[in-house]
């Protein structure tokens, strides 16, 4: 075969293999969310989570945007063990065996910028939302508890990186930041994701 | 085809699902006394400085709301508490009295009381629902059948604990005030101890316990 047809069969092969990854209908990601909480947040628990997972769910609107949606489930624990907290007025002591817990479920509608290529997939999103926290402060037996719906934003950025040119399943490595805002009764929670997982392109 | 690229995501689905809901409060399960709670208060007005002696009686009361006409049983640690909140109370320099009179009056009178308590849970992991009523075919029976199908329950599943609870109240009977047109015993001191009653280390966590309310209450000390 001549030369220049080699580099037209190269070329039109790469096409098609590239557009297998690069733009499908959409794509749905499996990822293993870590955390480390900031703000009051770590005031509360501070220590980094690896109990975490999402499932999200995003379809091409136009050649770079998706549209989407999110769920995930954040564990986060801080064991404080023996602790003696002492009133205000400095009259009551209570001392006890001290654990905190923060569970956290964003439920979110997502966008995505996507920088299509056959190598690696940059992008960068939002998401926009409701995140349901329950957070747990528990001496001995006992705990105080809040449970609460909070408004929610979930900026983000991540990098897909294919299994090969004509595989439909990649790497799907991002760190998102999650503000939920406080309540009435609640006070707002932020903490970092940093996730890793797999992407698959339909 | 279509089937084949879902069930991926549907196999992953499911396994996160799993791993999902055992993660929602993790290390959840304590030791027994991992469970006791010290709580201590005191009224910041109090001249401890001033109180030399105290009177504690040798029987722990039991905490029992008016309406408990139930018959009192000893304490079976009686011993141990007292001995523990002597000790305590020796340790901080006060002088107990053993025979108050009229000569000889405490400055304080320190009463221990406990209160044994269980708490059982009831549920049912079910709806209980009202049945269904089904039709379906049987080659025994060579025809249509029908009949009604009770509910399932599945439970019901019941869980208690105990718990135990002593009290050391630090008062002045020789100063009472009123409260609610009531005439009562002011509380300089409290302290609250709580804990699963179960396990083989009770005695050992009652002492610790009571050693660490008065740990918590050094003011108790002062001027001794």
């Amino acid at each position: 075969m001549k030369m220049i047809r080699r580099i037209y069969l190269a070329v039109i092969i790469t096409l098609i293999s590239s557009t297998t990854f690069a733009q499908g209908s959409g794509i749905w990601n499996f990822q293993w969310d870590m955390g480390i909480g900031t703000g009051s947040t770590a005031d509360f628990v501070s220590d980094f989570s690896v109990r975490g997972f999402a499932i999200e769910g995003r379809g091409y609107v136009s050649e770079n945007v998706t549209i989407g949606g999110r769920w995930a489930w954040d564990v986060f624990y801080e064991n404080y063990g023996w602790t003696s907290e002492t009133s205000e007025d400095g009259t009551t002591t209570l001392y006890g065996y001290n654990r905190h817990y923060m569970n956290a479920m964003p439920i979110m509608v997502t966008a995505h910028y996507t920088f299509n290529s056959d190598k690696i997939i940059p992008y960068f999103g939002l998401g926009l939302g409701t995140y349901y926290l329950e957070t747990r402060n528990l001496l001995g037996i006992y705990y105080v508890q809040q449970k609460a719906w909070h408004f929610g934003l979930a900026p983000e950025v991540g990098v897909i990186i294919p299994f090969g040119q004509t595989s439909n399943w990649g790497l799907n490595i991002n760190v998102r930041y999650n503000w939920a805002a406080k309540t009435m009764e609640t006070d707002q929670q932020t903490w970092i994701n940093p996730s890793i997982g797999f992407s698959y392109y339909w | 085809m279509i089937m084949k690229k879902f069930q991926w995501a549907i196999s992953m689905l499911l396994l996160s699902g799993i791993g999902l809901l055992s993660s929602c409060y993790p290390n959840d399960d304590i030791t027994n006394s991992e469970t006791d709670i010290v709580m201590t208060q005191f009224v910041d007005t109090v001249h401890f400085d001033r109180l030399q002696t105290y009177f504690l009686p040798d029987t722990v009361l039991p905490i029992k709301s008016p309406d408990d006409t139930s018959t009192y049983k000893k304490n079976p640690y009686t011993d141990l508490i007292i001995s523990t909140i002597a000790d305590n109370m020796d340790a901080f320099g006060y002088q107990r009295i053993m025979e108050p009179d009229s000569n000889n009056l405490p400055d304080i009178l320190v009463i221990a009381s406990s209160l044994k308590s269980t708490t059982t849970t009831v549920w049912y992991p079910y709806y209980p629902g009202w049945g269904w009523w089904g039709w379906g075919w049987s080659s025994r029976y060579y025809g249509w059948w029908g009949g009604y199908y009770p509910p399932y329950y599945g439970g019901p599943y019941v869980s208690s604990y105990t718990t135990g609870t002593v009290k050391i109240n630090m008062t002045d009977p020789w100063n009472p005030i009123e409260v609610k047109g009531d005439t009562v015993m002011p509380v300089y001191w409290d302290a609250t101890i709580t804990g699963l009653l179960q396990g083989n280390l009770i005695e050992d966590r009652i002492k610790t316990n009571i050693d660490k309310a008065f740990d918590l209450s050094t003011y108790l000390k002062k001027g001794k």
